[in-house]
């Protein structure tokens, strides 16, 4: 599987967080909050700073999943991604 | 899909009232103070005998699925009348079968069955009009009358109870728990109850009793709707440094109760949360009152609270709160006294002026929460198997004595339902309507029968007895064998009981009336 172009292809990851508390926060108990963290499978020829096997914040809204070999993907742009860790 | 069954009209009706006159009769033969015992087997083969209307309706249970059906439906009004006054299980029985026997016997002269069921429901309701005009305020003195004869008259029980509510006086809380020591007692604690129970079942600790149930936990109390969970992050942080079980009396979002839950169940968090009592206004001041008890501080949109002002101080505390899925109580080791002392002065003032009827519900509410203790009785016997008999009884008695302080007191042994009866068959219908007269006499015609019931079961003819017994309030007290005032003779019946009893199964037996088509699923012989 290999992008194409300016596309990005990222695997949704649920990571549970932990507070100063100790206490778990998830994607689901978090409100207002726009950016979900995945980790870059594949990126198109056009994109520049993104590196395959990297994880990227990116908007939640943006892009489209799709389903390769029984896993689930979703396909973004360079743009919609604002942090890689 | 499962197979169904399907009958109409008379078959389905006369199979229905097969399941009914079983349970009927088998409750009833319990009915009154010279009631039989009940033999039950129980799962493993053993014997378990009682006179307790309730056990006997839960153990009946019929092959024939429609006839089970019919069992079903009498039970759920039964248990109905019970679960709201108390006791009045076997009455409500006694009277839904007689409504129903009447129904059938005349179905064929019914021409509008929604016009009888009208007249049944009417009735039923003029009926308890009429009794509550005769209805008596319970005070202390009786009191101790009352708990005994909630307590299938037993003197010692009765006594208990009395004891326990002239403690904490008519607005407190009695409630009942096991005794370690081996004697019953009455432990008398300052405290307060919310209408309002745990809001997620993952917070129950104490699993037999599906309670929870703290020690010093901390109290945040909020009158606002609180929608992120990083708002509350001072009182998790409260909670966990000092290792204390936290209370969250507020609304919450939807994924703030899940953040909460996960972390219960994750074990990070041992918290409670509760939603606060009434609206608006009023919700605040309820809130108010508590946060004076606890030591709390309410977090307030109005007083300009937000995410960042908020520390520990606004915290409170309780000795011990219970919480099952309907009410919590919280129990105080120390209150201020000026400042609550102050509150309850005003708010009697107030309630002296105060017409308006809303209004005045209020101010008892609050009156009740801050005057009022709470009594436990501790419960000790010589066996498992006697305490949580004795628990039943107690904890059943005290329901019933709770209604009779609430709503009055009317005479019992069937003389109320039977005086009603005189009364109302004097009455004019107001419908012209055939069919509801019918509903109507249907309905006032049962009343006496509860009455006949108690008399027969005593091993006596009841038309004989009845023929001397005239006047209000007037009745036969069958274990003593003689015609009296039953005020004066201590025998009454919570009006609460009375008047769901009437209104249940009313309601049941229109219900009944009503059908002509029973749906059931086939059963399989193997």
């Amino acid at each position: 599987m290999k992008a194409v172009g300016e596309y990005i292809i990222v695997k949704d990851e649920e990571i549970q967080q932990t507070n100063s508390l100790g206490l778990v926060v998830t994607q689901m108990t978090d409100n207002n909050i726009r950016y979900i963290t995945g980790e870059v499978v594949s990126v198109g020829g056009e994109v520049k700073e993104i590196t395959p096997g990297s994880h990227v914040y990116f908007d939640k809204v943006a892009g489209s999943g799709f389903r390769y070999e029984g896993e689930r993907y979703k396909a973004i742009r360079e743009r919609d991604v604002v942090i890689t860790i | 899909m499962i197979e169904k069954e399907i009958i109409f009209n008379q078959d389905s009706r006369t199979r229905l009232k097969k399941g009914i006159d079983v349970l009927a009769e088998a409750v009833a033969t319990t009915l009154g103070a010279s009631g039989r015992t009940v033999i039950i087997e129980d799962q493993f083969g053993n014997p378990h005998v009682t006179k307790d209307g309730v056990t006997v309706a839960n153990s009946v249970l019929l092959s024939d699925p429609v006839e089970n059906l019919g069992v079903s439906i009498l039970k759920q009004a039964s248990q109905k009348t019970a679960t709201e006054a108390g006791d009045g299980t076997t009455t409500s029985c006694v009277l839904a079968k007689a409504i129903i026997d009447a129904c059938f016997e005349n179905i064929d002269r019914i021409d509008n069955v929604t016009m009888a069921k009208q007249g049944i429901e009417d009735a039923a309701k003029a009926v308890v009009k009429l009794i509550e005009r005769s209805k008596k305020k319970v005070d202390i003195k009786k009191l101790l009358q009352v708990a005994s004869i909630s307590a299938n008259g037993d003197k010692y029980i009765g006594k208990l109870i009395s004891d326990a509510y002239n403690e904490v006086g008519k607005d407190g809380v009695v409630t009942m728990d096991e005794s370690t020591t081996g004697y019953d007692y009455t432990e008398v604690t300052k405290g307060t109850r919310l209408i309002r129970g745990y809001s997620s079942p993952f917070s129950v600790n104490n699993l037999r009793k599906k309670t929870v149930e703290y020690q010093n936990p901390l109290i945040v109390l909020s009158d606002h709707k609180i929608d992120m969970h990083e708002r509350l992050h001072f009182a998790f942080e409260a909670s966990i440094r000092q290792k204390m079980p936290l209370v969250i009396i507020s609304e919450l979002d939807d994924q703030v109760k899940l953040f909460i839950t996960q972390n219960i169940n994750q074990k990070n968090l041992t918290c409670n949360f509760i939603q606060p009592e009434g609206f608006g206004i009023k919700k605040f001041e309820l809130l108010q009152d508590l946060a004076m008890m606890t030591g709390a501080k309410v977090i307030s949109e109005m007083s300009g609270d937000s995410h960042s002002n908020i520390d520990a101080s606004y915290l409170g505390t309780c000795k011990q709160l219970t919480s099952t899925s309907t009410e919590t109580i919280m129990v105080f080791d120390d209150v201020d006294k000026t400042e609550r002392q102050e509150t309850i002065e005003w708010i009697t003032n107030e309630l002296k002026d105060s017409k308006n009827r809303e209004e005045r519900w209020h101010l008892e509410d609050r009156l009740s929460k801050l005057a009022g203790g709470v009594a436990t009785i501790k419960v000790s016997a010589n066996s498992e198997v006697e305490l949580k008999e004795k628990k039943d009884r107690v904890d059943d008695s005290i329901h019933a004595t709770r209604a009779a302080l609430q709503e009055g007191i009317v005479a019992g042994g069937g003389v109320a339902l039977l005086n009603a009866y005189q009364k109302i068959s004097k009455a004019v219908v107001k419908s012209n309507d055939p069919s509801y007269k019918l509903g109507w006499s249907i309905m006032t015609n049962a009343l006496p029968q509860v009455i006949h019931r108690i008399i027969e079961n005593s091993g006596e003819q009841s038309d004989a007895v009845l023929y001397g017994m005239e006047g209000k309030n007037v009745g036969y007290d069958v274990k003593n064998r003689r015609y009296g005032n039953m005020f004066s003779l201590g025998i009454i019946d919570p009006f609460k009981v009375t008047k769901n009893a009437v209104l249940n199964s009313a309601s049941v037996a229109a219900t009944i009336l009503t059908t002509s088509c029973v749906i059931s699923n086939k059963r399989i012989k193997k």
